[in-house]
């Protein structure tokens, strides 16, 4: 190999390296199967372990929606490489919690921790629609969500979140159904650089671009989504039933 | 040494990018986002049948899937904001004056209706709808409303944010391998391991860069001027600017070194070095050129994705 050829590869490979957090941790450093991990993460998650991680459900729930909203988020049915990261920052304090905090370091074990994260990745979503309706001019919320404000800057929530905030991959949670004071939160929190999480900044700087008042419609707007959603369809296809 | 040293430039690059993106947020939001003039308000689209569905036509255009596009594209997967974002190819701008700004002397198109039916067969490799069919009569009336207000018959140079912004031919060129590590540290995450994009439950959230489902050998994005321009301007999306010139050169090459659809226009002849000859000649692309493992000659296959071999129209 020639000096040119082992310099190109070094840099791909330290580029790799960098990202070898995440691509271990999906890896098969566990000896469990996918359902023991289930069956013992719903046991940490509705009782907490001997290290001092505070049961999960008492916050996260284990799937159902909560009648009033809280500041905690809905991560059933969240993408697990998602949370992982969320668990790994929280651990480094790269995103700010002291409760999480607390909780994420004393998942001291592996298994322990991929356990409860495969848990609530195997927990049924809230059923979205991935069929877009066309944005509502006099809703500020549905607009930015559906096209944005690009004269701001701001791309449509939709472009990275997918169609009615469904979650894409690994990078970008669901949306719809959240809760509406944990978005609020985690966008303000963004908007004043408290949580830098994100890849590249694309959060960042989309949140620094929204007014408050702005980030309060969103929230709003996302929690009652799933709700609205269903009585959407509901209307469409008592419309379909009564046509002869 | 060459190598050494843009791998080099590439990290300070990295590095320089991180420690002053930040300082974009400052920048005078009006000069990245809106052009000189006023462009009529999305909310409040006109009583016009032809222009509200034109609109509709233009941000999801994967409704005309199957029958006049035949890959995972919009038009506003590269026309940003329903094709008004400035540097992101604004629509607006053709009607500033009739050629357009990267096309070559020899495929000028001299009607809007020719220009879309261009886009329609080589970007989204499709079969352009008929010039008096409903659909292009839409479009048309959808870009008219739109660049209602824009200065007409300006030189080029003269409009803010037509086309993409000029992007200097870097001195050290551009190297597809540099590209990969660019790619996968800021690009994977939305487009793919693969370059295959993201859709969820059929809906396309994030483009195709390569394979049967982006665009063609034939579209302008192909060419690594005009896709560095456009990374550069546009990506990561709402980051526009952050990437170095030379990150832009190298990972537009990286993408546009894989294979895609064959470009429509080559089954006037089947053969692809004439295509290259009428269609592809100087431009900067990697058609009829090694691919990165040495293997085989991008472009050299009769391959055209999901579209039917249905000659275009020249």
């Amino acid at each position: 190999m020639n000096f040119k050829t082992w310099i190109t590869r070094s840099i791909f490979c330290s580029a790799l390296l960098a990202l070898s957090p995440l691509t271990l941790a999906q890896g098969s450093f566990t000896q469990l199967s996918h359902d023991e991990l289930i069956k013992k993460g719903s046991l940490i998650a509705a009782r907490g372990n001997d290290e001092g991680t505070l049961a999960c459900v008492t916050c996260h729930g284990s799937g159902q929606p909560r009648k009033s909203p809280a500041d905690y988020s809905q991560i059933a049915g969240f993408s697990r490489d998602y949370m992982l990261k969320q668990i790994r920052d929280f651990q480094s304090s790269t995103r700010e919690s002291d409760a999480m905090h607390l909780n994420a370091t004393s998942l001291v074990s592996q298994d322990e921790l991929m356990a409860v994260l495969t848990f609530y990745s195997s927990l049924p979503r809230p059923n979205i629609p991935t069929t877009v309706t066309p944005p509502d001019p006099s809703n500020p919320a549905d607009w930015l969500a559906k096209r944005g404000d690009w004269s701001r800057g701001i791309p449509a929530c939709y472009a990275c979140h997918g169609p009615n905030g469904y979650g894409v991959g690994s990078e970008f949670p669901p949306l719809a159904g959240q809760d509406k004071q944990y978005i609020e939160k985690q966008l303000k929190n963004f908007k004043s650089g408290m949580r830098y999480n994100d890849p590249q900044g694309m959060m960042g700087n989309v949140a620094f671009r929204l007014s408050d008042e702005e980030i309060e419609a969103l929230a709003t707007y996302f929690y009652a989504l799933p709700s609205q959603l269903q009585a959407q369809a509901q209307q469409q296809s008592q419309q379909t039933r009564t046509r002869p | 040494m060459k190598r050494a040293i843009l791998c080099l430039v590439l990290v300070t690059g990295i590095f320089f990018t991180h420690v002053f993106a930040q300082n974009y947020r400052d920048a005078d939001l009006a000069v990245l986002y809106l052009p000189d003039f006023t462009l009529p308000d999305p909310k409040n689209l006109p009583e016009d049948e032809a222009v509200i569905l034109g609109e509709s036509l233009f941000i999801n255009t994967q409704q005309l899937r199957g029958k006049h596009v035949f890959n995972a594209l919009n038009c506003s997967s590269c026309h940003l904001d329903a094709g008004r974002l400035v540097f992101a190819a604004p629509i607006w701008g053709a009607l500033s004056s009739q050629t357009s700004k990267i096309s070559l002397e020899r495929d000028k198109h001299k009607t809007l209706s020719a220009r879309i039916a261009h886009c329609f067969t080589v970007s989204l490799n499709g079969i352009a709808p008929e010039e008096d069919s409903e659909i292009m009569q839409a479009m048309i009336a959808y870009i008219h409303w739109l660049g209602r207000n824009v200065p007409r018959n300006q030189g080029e140079e003269d409009l803010h944010g037509r086309g993409f912004p000029h992007l200097d031919i870097s001195p050290l060129g551009y190297d597809p391998l540099l590209g990969q590590v660019v790619y996968t540290s800021k690009c994977m995450l939305c487009h793919g391991t693969q370059g295959e994009g993201v859709n969820v439950g059929g809906t396309v959230v994030n483009t195709p860069l390569w394979g049967d489902l982006s665009y063609t050998w034939g579209a302008e994005m192909a060419r690594i001027d005009v896709a560095a321009a456009y990374i550069k301007a546009n990506m990561p999306l709402g980051r526009r600017f952050i990437l170095s010139d030379q990150e832009a050169w190298d990972v537009a090459a990286y993408i546009n070194s894989h294979e895609r659809p064959q470009d429509p226009r080559n089954l006037l002849t089947q053969i692809p070095e004439k295509t290259a000859e009428l269609f592809h000649q100087g431009e900067d692309s990697f058609y009829l050129k090694k691919s990165l493992n040495d293997e085989q000659i991008l472009g050299k296959h009769t391959h055209y994705g999901e579209r039917p071999t249905l000659p275009p129209n020249p």
